[in-house]
């Protein structure tokens, strides 16, 4: 009775998503992101005809593809926790799986993304924006890898009939925090001018 | 709303923004609107943070606390990065 009422979003009490270890996991993270934002465009700011020449080797599609890869994996990361609440064991392993697939693409095009760019000659030893480049989008790359293990481990969580909901929206909390760092690396690399 | 329909709403909706934020950041843009574009751009994504942060990551229902802090967190952001931005733009060839 309690799953079908959360899974409507009829929560008589103000209710935290996962282990509160994960929240404090996911503050520091952003406090160590929110740093390195500020002195990318600290360091920017200081020379921007250099950052704007080095921008525009990047290919847009790239960063535009691996934005609608990660809103997409995190919605249907979403929509899985929304489907475990519900007790629909088969709905929410199959959704973890597509949001797995959408982490693989991401990869993907990381990896052709960043060959192409060391293939033209582009290092994290050219300049400051490519030492930057390399730098962010490698870490975040980190987090995508490191999510997409939590993610293989949610799908083995969610198909059990009765699956731990607490750990499934951990997982789903650290998923989306992998989605909206990207959500602001995409324009301060890609996008700002 | 359903949540589900919900949910699907907000994905829709931060696509809207990332092909709208795309389009203002390709470059074509001419040198004098160059920087409200981009602040524009910085708007845009804080604002999809925060869609995240209350829609995805459920914090709309989180206790207060947690939610004014990450709520905090993208208005400082925003603000920072937008300052840090405009900085610069007395860098840019041709601003003398």
């Amino acid at each position: 009775m309690a799953v079908a009422d959360t899974a409507r979003g009829a929560r008589p009490l103000r209710h935290l998503p996962g282990e509160p270890g994960v929240w404090v996991f996911i503050a520091g993270d952003l406090v160590v992101f929110a740093l390195l934002f500020a002195v990318f465009v600290h360091d920017r700011a200081q020379d921007p005809q250099l950052f704007l020449r080095s921008q525009g080797t990047l290919n847009q599609g790239y960063g535009l593809i691996n934005t609608l890869l990660m809103l997409s994996s995190s919605w249907l990361v979403a929509l899985a926790v929304l489907a475990a609440r519900a007790g629909r064991p088969t709905a929410a392993p199959r959704l973890l799986a597509l949001a797995l697939l959408c982490g693989v693409g991401f990869v993907a095009a990381k990896a052709f993304e960043w060959s192409e760019k060391i293939g033209a000659g582009f290092t994290i030893a050219s300049n400051d924006f490519f030492m930057y480049y390399y730098l962010l989008t490698g870490i975040h790359l980190l987090h995508v890898l490191i999510g997409m293990g939590v993610l293989a481990f949610l799908w083995h969580i969610a198909r059990n009939p009765k699956p731990a909901i607490t750990t499934l929206e951990s997982g789903a909390s650290f998923w989306h925090l992998v989605d909206l760092l990207w959500i602001v690396l995409f324009p301060l690399l890609y996008l700002i001018h | 709303m359903h949540p589900a329909l919900r949910l699907t709403a907000i994905w829709l909706l931060l696509v809207l923004a990332t092909l709208l934020s795309w389009q203002l950041g390709d470059g074509t843009a001419p040198d004098t609107q160059r920087g409200a574009a981009s602040v524009a751009i910085l708007v845009i994504a804080l604002l999809k943070a925060r869609f995240v942060f209350l829609e995805f990551m459920e914090l709309r229902g989180a206790p207060l606390p947690l939610r004014a802090a990450f709520e905090a967190w993208a208005a400082l952001i925003c603000t920072a990065l937008i300052a840090l931005y405009w900085s610069g733009l007395a860098h840019y060839p041709g601003s003398g």
